[in-house]
């Protein structure tokens, strides 16, 4: 997988509705939150992306996808996590 | 690509609505150093956030900012003190499979001299994993306490 970066919300929600179906997404004051099967995936913003579609840290999402065990479904989605 | 297992022991005060919080937690995570050079921390227990950074020290600092905004999160949402500490412990026990996996892995490659990481001190993988949730009716100076702060385990 590449280093630190970001990807906008609509590439990972994308990939989200294929590999984690059920998940739900709440914004919280500091944070997203990605719950899916009991567990909560905490997604940081980058500095750039519109309220509707704002960037997320790469960082948090590899960690969400290893969180949830969808890695092999998330690669074949999301470039990024190649 | 380099992974390095950390403990890291972490001490924080929250505010609440209506309680102050003491957060004392003993963790885990997983630096991992990719081979463009970039690094990331991901956090084993608890999991589910993590940091980066263009170096080791820069990626663990964004890892600690994480970890904050997680408490303080879960502070903005508790309407109790009681709500607050069960989100804290639920945090806690927030684990995947494969970090936890690619974590002792990683404690085995350590063990076995096959990572360098002489920037790091060193301290037990046994050593124990624990979270305590406090309100602080009565703060004390003798309450405070330093944090372990980051170590490579082995």
């Amino acid at each position: 997988m590449p280093g630190y970066g970001q990807i906008k919300w609509k590439k990972v929600k994308k990939m989200l509705d294929v590999c984690a179906a059920g998940y739900t997404r709440e914004d919280k004051k500091h944070r997203s939150w990605i719950r899916y099967r009991g567990l909560t995936a905490r997604l940081s913003l980058g500095e750039h992306g519109s309220r509707e579609n704002p960037e997320l840290e790469l960082a948090s999402i590899k960690s969400m996808v290893r969180l949830f065990g969808i890695e092999e479904c998330a690669a074949r989605e999301l470039e990024q996590l190649r | 690509m380099k992974r390095y297992p950390i403990i890291f022991g972490l001490r924080d005060l929250i505010q609440g609505d209506g309680f102050l919080a003491g957060v004392a937690m003993e963790g885990r995570a997983l630096v991992h150093e990719e081979d463009d050079g970039c690094v990331w921390v991901e956090g084993v227990n608890p999991g589910g956030f993590a940091g980066s950074g263009r170096n080791p020290a820069e990626a663990i600092e964004s890892f600690r900012r994480e970890y904050t905004a997680a408490l303080y999160d879960m502070a903005e949402e508790a309407r109790t003190f009681q709500e607050f500490q069960r989100h804290v412990q639920e945090f806690f026990g927030n684990a995947g499979a494969t970090p936890v996996r690619e974590w002792d892995e990683a404690v085995m490659d350590v063990r076995a001299g096959r990572v360098e990481a002489e920037w790091m001190n060193r301290r037990s993988a046994e050593t124990p994993r624990w979270v305590q949730v406090v309100e602080l009716q009565q703060p004390k100076p003798q309450n405070n306490e330093i944090s372990e702060g980051a170590a490579l385990a082995a």
